[in-house]
Formats: C-alpha cells, sequence, structure tokens
C-alpha cells in the first residue's frame, strides 16, 4: 500500500517537475523575445539604453521609464533616486524583487497598451497616458493610475470576449441561443446546459431543458458537470437565479469548461477563428485577476499607512472629520469591489496565498479603521 | 485586430492558414507569407519548404528586418525547440513588423 502510495508520489513529481521544466523553458523564451524588444525601442533613446538581463535591469526602474517615453512618445515624470515610479506602482515590490513571472507579465502588458490598432489612431491612445501622469502627484489614496485601470479594463476586456466568443461558437450557436455577457444570460441554465451537451450531447435533451425552470436547469447542469465532466461545482443554483447574477464567478466557471474541453464537438467550424489559444484564456483570466488581487493589496498598504498618519496627527478635529469622511468612501468603495475576489475559491473553502494576503491586510485595516473611527467620534 | 489582419494578408497564399499565434506559425510558411505580400520581390514563395522550419524562419525575419526595418525579435532555435511557438512572442513580433509597415507607409492606418 505504501509502496504503491509513494509511487504515485513520486510519478507525481516527475509530472510538476516536467512542467516546471516546460514553464521554466517558456519563461525563458519570453524573457529573451522581450527583451529584444524592449532593446528595439531603448534604442532610440538619446542616449541609447539597453537592457542585458531583464529581471535585474527592470528593478529601479530607469529603463522602464525610459521605454514608456519613447513608446508613447511623450516625457514623463520621473523623480531622481526614487526606486519606483508611481505610475507602475502597483507592482512596486515584485519589480524590485525581479520576479519573473511579474516583470514579463508587466511587459506584456505594455506590449498589448502600445500596439497600433488599425481602428483606433495612436493618438487617442496617449491621452490616458498624459493624464495619468498628472495625477501621479495627487496624494489620493484611492484607486489605480488610469493607465493601469485602462489596461486592466482591456486585459478583461479581451479575456471576456474570447470566452464569450468561445461559448457562442462552440455551443450557444447550435442552439439558437445568442451569448452577450456573463450575467442575466446564464440565469434560465440554459446556456449551461447548451455547454455541457456540447461536449457530451448524451447527457442532456436540448428540448426538455426549455421546459424547465431555472434552477432544474442550473442544478442538472452543475451536477452533470460536476459528476459526469469533471469540473467542480463553483456556483450554487441560489446565486444564478437573480436578477443580476455575479459575472466574474460565471465567468470563472465558464473558464473551467474551457480548460478543461477546448474543443468541445467533433468538428470545428469552417473559419472559426481562434484569436488566443484556449488555454491562453485561462491563463489570462488568473493573471488578470492576480493582478486585480494585488493592485488591492498596493492600495491597503497605503490606506494603512494614511490611517496611522491621521491617527498621530495634529491637525483640527474638523480636518480629521474631512479626511474621516474620504476615508471612509473609499474604504466602503474597495469592500464591494473586493467582496467576490475575497470568496474562497471551490468547495473546499480555502482561499488562495494571494487572497488570504489580501484578507489578512484587510483585516488589520478594518481594525485599526474601528479604532480611529472610534477615537474620532469622541 | 491583428489576427485577422494576418488572416486577409495570408489569404491568397497556398498552405497557409493562421488560425492563432502559435501553431499556425510553427513551420515559418506563414511568417514568409505575410513578408512575401509586402516585398514580393524579396524572395521566391513557391520555392519554400514547410518541412525546414528553420530556414523559412531565417528569411522571413531576415527579409523583414532589411526591407521593413523590423528587428528579429524571434530566435529561429526556440521556434524550432518548442512544441509550438510561444503565442506572447509571436503576437510581439508581428505586432512589431505591423508598426514598422506602418512607418514605412506600407499600411495605412485611420487617423
Amino acid at each position: 500500500m505504501d509502496q504503491r502510495k509513494d509511487g504515485r508520489k513520486s510519478s507525481l513529481n516527475l509530472v510538476s517537475g516536467f512542467f516546471q521544466y516546460l514553464r521554466d523553458e517558456q519563461e525563458a523564451v519570453q524573457k529573451r523575445t522581450f527583451t529584444k524588444w524592449i532593446n528595439s525601442h531603448l534604442a532610440k533613446c538619446k542616449p541609447p539604453l539597453e537592457v542585458t538581463d531583464l529581471f535585474e535591469d527592470i528593478k529601479d526602474g530607469v529603463r522602464l521609464l525610459a521605454l514608456l517615453e519613447v513608446l508613447s512618445g511623450q516625457r514623463l515624470p520621473c523623480e531622481q533616486g526614487r526606486r519606483k515610479i508611481k505610475l507602475v506602482n502597483v507592482h512596486a515590490t515584485d519589480i524590485a524583487d525581479g520576479r519573473p513571472s511579474i516583470v514579463l507579465g508587466l511587459v506584456w502588458t505594455v506590449i498589448l497598451y502600445f500596439q497600433i490598432e488599425e481602428l483606433t489612431s495612436n493618438l487617442t491612445s496617449l491621452q490616458p497616458l498624459s493624464t495619468s501622469s498628472s495625477s501621479v502627484e495627487s496624494s489620493e489614496a484611492g484607486s489605480p493610475p488610469p493607465m493601469k485601470r485602462k489596461v486592466v479594463q482591456r486585459f478583461q476586456g479581451g479575456a471576456k470576449k474570447a470566452l464569450l466568443r468561445w461559448v457562442q461558437s462552440n455551443a450557444a450557436q447550435f442552439h439558437g441561443l445568442q451569448v452577450k455577457d456573463f450575467g442575466p444570460s446564464w440565469r434560465d441554465g440554459v446556456l449551461f446546459q447548451s455547454v455541457v451537451h456540447s461536449i457530451r450531447p448524451d447527457l442532456v435533451d436540448m428540448e426538455e431543458v426549455r421546459r424547465r425552470s431555472n434552477r432544474e436547469n442550473l442544478e442538472e447542469a452543475f451536477s452533470l458537470a460536476e459528476n459526469q465532466l469533471g469540473i467542480p461545482r463553483l456556483l450554487d443554483p441560489e446565486d444564478v437565479d437573480v436578477d443580476k447574477p455575479d459575472e466574474k464567478s460565471i465567468m470563472t466557471y465558464v473558464a473551467q469548461f474551457l480548460k478543461h474541453y477546448p474543443n468541445p464537438g467533433l468538428c470545428e467550424a469552417d473559419g472559426q477563428q481562434d484569436e488566443f489559444c484556449p488555454g491562453d484564456i485561462e491563463q489570462m483570466l488568473e493573471r488578470e485577476e492576480r493582478q486585480m488581487l494585488r493592485e488591492l493589496k498596493v492600495f491597503l498598504d497605503q490606506l494603512e499607512r494614511e490611517v496611522l498618519r491621521a491617527q498621530g496627527s495634529e491637525g483640527s478635529l474638523t480636518d480629521k472629520y474631512q479626511e474621516f469622511k474620504s476615508f471612509r468612501a473609499h474604504f466602503e468603495m474597495k469592500r464591494k469591489q473586493s467582496e467576490p475576489l475575497l470568496q474562497p475559491i471551490g468547495r473546499e473553502g480555502k482561499l488562495s496565498v494571494d487572497q488570504a494576503l489580501l484578507k489578512q491586510a484587510w483585516d488589520r485595516v478594518s481594525a485599526r479603521w474601528c479604532r480611529s473611527n472610534v477615537a474620532i467620534r469622541s | 485586430m491583428l489576427l485577422d489582419w494576418c488572416r486577409a494578408k495570408t489569404e491568397p497564399y497556398e498552405g497557409v492558414n493562421i488560425r492563432n499565434f502559435s501553431s499556425s506559425w510553427k513551420d515559418g510558411i506563414a511568417f514568409c507569407a505575410l513578408v512575401h505580400r509586402f516585398f514580393p520581390d524579396a524572395f521566391e514563395y513557391y520555392t519554400l519548404n514547410p518541412t525546414k522550419p528553420k530556414e523559412n524562419f531565417e528569411l522571413a525575419f531576415s527579409t523583414a528586418e532589411r526591407l521593413a526595418g523590423c528587428p528579429p525579435l524571434l530566435d529561429p532555435d526556440d521556434l524550432i525547440r518548442m512544441k509550438e511557438p510561444d503565442w506572447k512572442c509571436v503576437y510581439t513580433y508581428i505586432q512589431e513588423f505591423y508598426r514598422c509597415l506602418v512607418e514605412k507607409g506600407l499600411v495605412k492606418t485611420k487617423k
């Protein structure tokens, strides 16, 4: 019994070691390509700059700043001697540590942001950059700088659109369905059933489905997916059968189908364009989520510092109250935004590392917040 | 989007079917087709051999560098070694190629 267990364990190690090797290799290739790309643009600087080791050279932010200047054609504010520019302060520690996956993700973001779009003029894409550089000076400990947000939105737009397209072309279209969002369209469960059907037509009778209630369809789809397709349940019918089901959780769940069955159906439709490989949509989603969690954490750290500072500062009662009110507004907004992110994924109810860190930070700030609330009011 | 553009430009070429930014580019023919579309005098497309990816990559990248000023961001050895080209790397290169073409005035953008 033990021998078998060990055998399995070591073969698991072999497998995970192999995947690690592939990942490392992929990282190395990306590093080389991205470095060349960066250098091709840095060469235009006066004096020309160069990156030799991407993960090392990116740490002080100077070359990154120069790159952004070259790409945007604008001068950006830079504080001498500062370790990091505020424009991308979201990844401050990770960049400073040179963590490969983060650095590569960041460069990728920059590449996407500055790609030439045939449909939009170059000039309009530069606008957000100029507004963000001016808002850099403001001491607002609030939402991420406009550029970052725009990039995050665009990223989200890309993954979401791609996922929607996947659903449409692989499932929805065969049953005369149209999927436009990851919210209300999914409420009646018919779309879920159609996705299951596209993978295993024998499991679902689409005619029957149309006659059934929302809850019945949702329940059946989820349990079929779990028991027959091996896709863990991430949703409860009660949560989906509402006016505004949570888009993010539905997207995450549907992405599971994509991950396990990227090409459902025996034949692919002609002329089907896969803009992104199915596996990559999953990666994009994961990356976005990690990014958002990190952004929130940074915000919370900043907020905590602000709260501490406010607690200790001299200043009139009215000043303090003003600060208190603006903190409260930010706090509430962020809390609403982060609520879905902090929900445990999967039935085990465990939080991922990022989520756990975030929750810790959140709890800390909340505690301080309560204390300062009390102090100010008294 | 970039993929549509690639498909449109390589449509007349036999042996090219671009469906994504990874496997479709594996044999190097797609790169050659794209480059040839803009620089048809640079080489003979029909003499190319899909079973010789490394040569195809080298031809495409060097031509693009020479005539479009597009820096060779991708390494043929990397491309061959991996099971499928890394889609972000291919995307980055194509995007750069496109940018160089725009700068040369070979591609119209709406302004």
